[in-house]
């Protein structure tokens, strides 16, 4: 179908987590990036460009809120799907993140790696909604 | 019968209601015996008349309340009606203890100037601060009152003469009575900020436990994935008595993880934090969306979902459709887990007047007779639904209740045992 597999970077500090999902993503053919502090998930967003970015709230450093912030704010990412995860799951929480820009607002705890990827797909396929 | 913590919730109202009705079948008898032998021989007979008279009125109005608080059983009481329904009682007792303290005289006066702390001390608990300054204001002008009948020769003749003869005695106890109303009016206010206190002492706690239950949810998701990788061969594989152990553990889980989320969606509820949206909604659309959802569950039990709706229904109505859809998630999954195998579980809406109704009946187990009063509890779940499922936290009717509520509607059911259950919702409409 395409053989530029679907870059995504995700930024969460858990390294457990990030290592389970980078594993999984990977056996779903996609390209993985991982970040595990805030400032250094822009640089590699903005060294790589990837498709989907994968942003968790509780972050050290930038919080997840401040990076989705600077990435909506970089044109380069217009294209760019940015999905917030949380653990909270808090009706402000989401609204917050919607406000900024976020695609899709996931609950880890109610979400297992294959729906994410579902997720991902699924983001993928429609447009993006553009907010000014 | 336990002393309630907190105000909020209908079903700690109705708890307190009830304690209340109950004491009174003690406290007023005891009050009217103490009357009886300490009263004043100021025109005997009349005395003791009003006096009977006046109980009689009060156990009456107690056995109405009691009547009111059992009828409802099956309906969540809405707040309001039941604030109504405080107020009342706290009426009727402070009315009671007027004329108790019209007719005991001397030290006795000062047992029934007591007395009136007792209603005070109820208002407390039931209203805030200006409701209980209210009912402590009432208290001393009606103590006042008393204290003005009894003195005065007004009650000696019992004839209408105008003009009052302001004795010493007459000035001596109205300045009485002013000091005792300013009693009152200090009881109720410290008794209110004491009580302030101690509610912000347990919304702190609440804080604090909402904190570490959100903090749960970590690592109950690290497992979740952890979990799904190893149930999905991503991790190598398996015999079967390690698949078959590791997907009990992802049910066990799942089921943490849903435990997490009603903790924390009754911590919302109590701290006042349950926001609601109310928009025009597409139920049927609703409904549907809520039923596919829980279709994999049905089948697997080989229960039926049925949704019966007229043509003729509005296309929309308003409502939080968030709320709702966990209200309807609940019923629609009660109703599966509690239906036997086989079994349907018919989903009706239909308008009534001005009112949206809709009911969730199940062909299940049914709730046993003396069980039918806690359903709407916390945390509450009959024994019959814990033998037949274990893993059940018996928030979601609670939670329920106060969506409803917030509505302006009503929840209630009909049930059976061995027959079956309906639970039907209605929901006012909104302008």
């Amino acid at each position: 179908m395409t053989n530029n597999p679907i870059k995504v970077l995700m930024i969460e500090d858990d390294k457990f987590l990030c290592d389970l999902a980078a594993k999984k993503f990977s056996k779903e053919g996609f390209h993985v990036l991982v970040a595990m502090e805030g400032r250094r998930g822009i640089e590699l967003a903005e060294k790589e460009l990837p498709d989907v970015v994968l942003i968790d709230i509780l972050l050290p450093g930038l919080d997840g809120f401040e990076v989705l912030k600077r990435l909506r704010r970089n044109p380069s990412f217009d294209n760019t799907r940015l999905i917030v995860l949380s653990n909270y799951g808090q009706a402000e929480e989401l609204e917050k993140a919607r406000a900024l820009g976020a695609d899709q607002f996931l609950i880890k705890a109610d979400f297992t790696l294959d729906d994410i990827l579902d997720a991902i797909k699924k983001v993928l396929a429609s447009p993006r909604k553009y907010f000014a | 019968m336990s002393v309630p913590q907190e105000i909020e919730e209908g079903n700690t109202q109705i708890r307190s209601a009830r304690l209340i009705v109950w004491c009174r079948w003690f406290y007023a008898p005891l009050i009217f015996l103490f009357a009886f032998f300490g009263k004043s021989d100021i025109g005997v007979l009349h005395a003791l008349l009003i006096l009977c008279g006046a109980l009689i009125v009060v156990l009456l109005a107690n056995a109405f309340f009691a009547l009111y608080l059992q009828r409802n059983t099956s309906t969540a009481i809405d707040g309001k009606a039941l604030t109504i329904l405080s107020g009342i009682q706290i009426g009727s007792d402070v009315l009671f203890l007027f004329f108790i303290a019209l007719f005991v005289g001397d030290n006795g006066n000062n047992v029934a100037a007591l007395f009136f702390l007792l209603p005070i001390v109820i208002s407390i608990t039931v209203f805030d601060l200006g409701g209980a300054l209210m009912v402590a204001m009432i208290s001393g002008a009606l103590f006042a009152l008393s204290a003005f009948l009894r003195e005065s020769p007004y009650l000696m003749l019992g004839a209408g003469d105008v003009i009052p003869l302001m004795t010493k005695e007459l000035v001596a106890a109205l300045a009485r009575a002013g000091a005792v109303a300013l009693f009152f009016l200090g009881m109720a206010f410290l008794g209110s900020r004491l009580f302030l206190f101690s509610r912000l002492r347990d919304k702190t706690l609440l804080e604090e436990i909402t904190d570490v239950v959100h903090q749960l949810r970590t690592p109950l998701a690290s497992i979740k994935w952890t979990l799904k990788y190893l149930l999905d061969g991503d991790g190598g594989g398996m015999n079967e008595e390690q698949r078959s152990l590791l997907t009990k553990s992802f049910a066990l889980n799942e089921h943490a993880v849903s435990l997490v989320g009603e903790m924390l969606t009754i911590a919302r509820l109590r701290s006042g934090k349950f926001v609601y949206h109310f928009v025009p909604v597409q139920f049927e659309k609703l409904i549907q969306e809520v039923i596919q959802d829980l279709l994999p569950i049905a089948t697997a039990k080989r229960v039926r979902i049925e949704f019966h709706a007229p043509k003729d229904l509005p296309a929309t109505w308003t409502m939080d459709p968030d709320k709702m859809r966990d209200v309807l998630q609940n019923l629609i999954d009660n109703g599966i887990k509690y239906s036997t195998e086989h079994g349907t579980v018919r989903v009706r809406a239909n308008a009534q007047g001005r009112d949206l109704h809709l009911s969730v009946e199940d062909s299940g187990m049914g709730i046993p007779e003396k069980e039918k009063g806690k359903i709407f509890s916390q945390f509450f779940r009959a024994e019959n639904a814990i033998a037949t499922e274990t893993e059940g936290s018996g928030l979601g009717l609670y939670i329920a209740h106060h969506v409803v509520a917030r509505h302006n509607g009503k929840i209630w059911f009909e049930s059976e045992s061995g027959k079956g259950t309906i639970f039907h919702v209605i929901l006012p409409s909104r302008q």
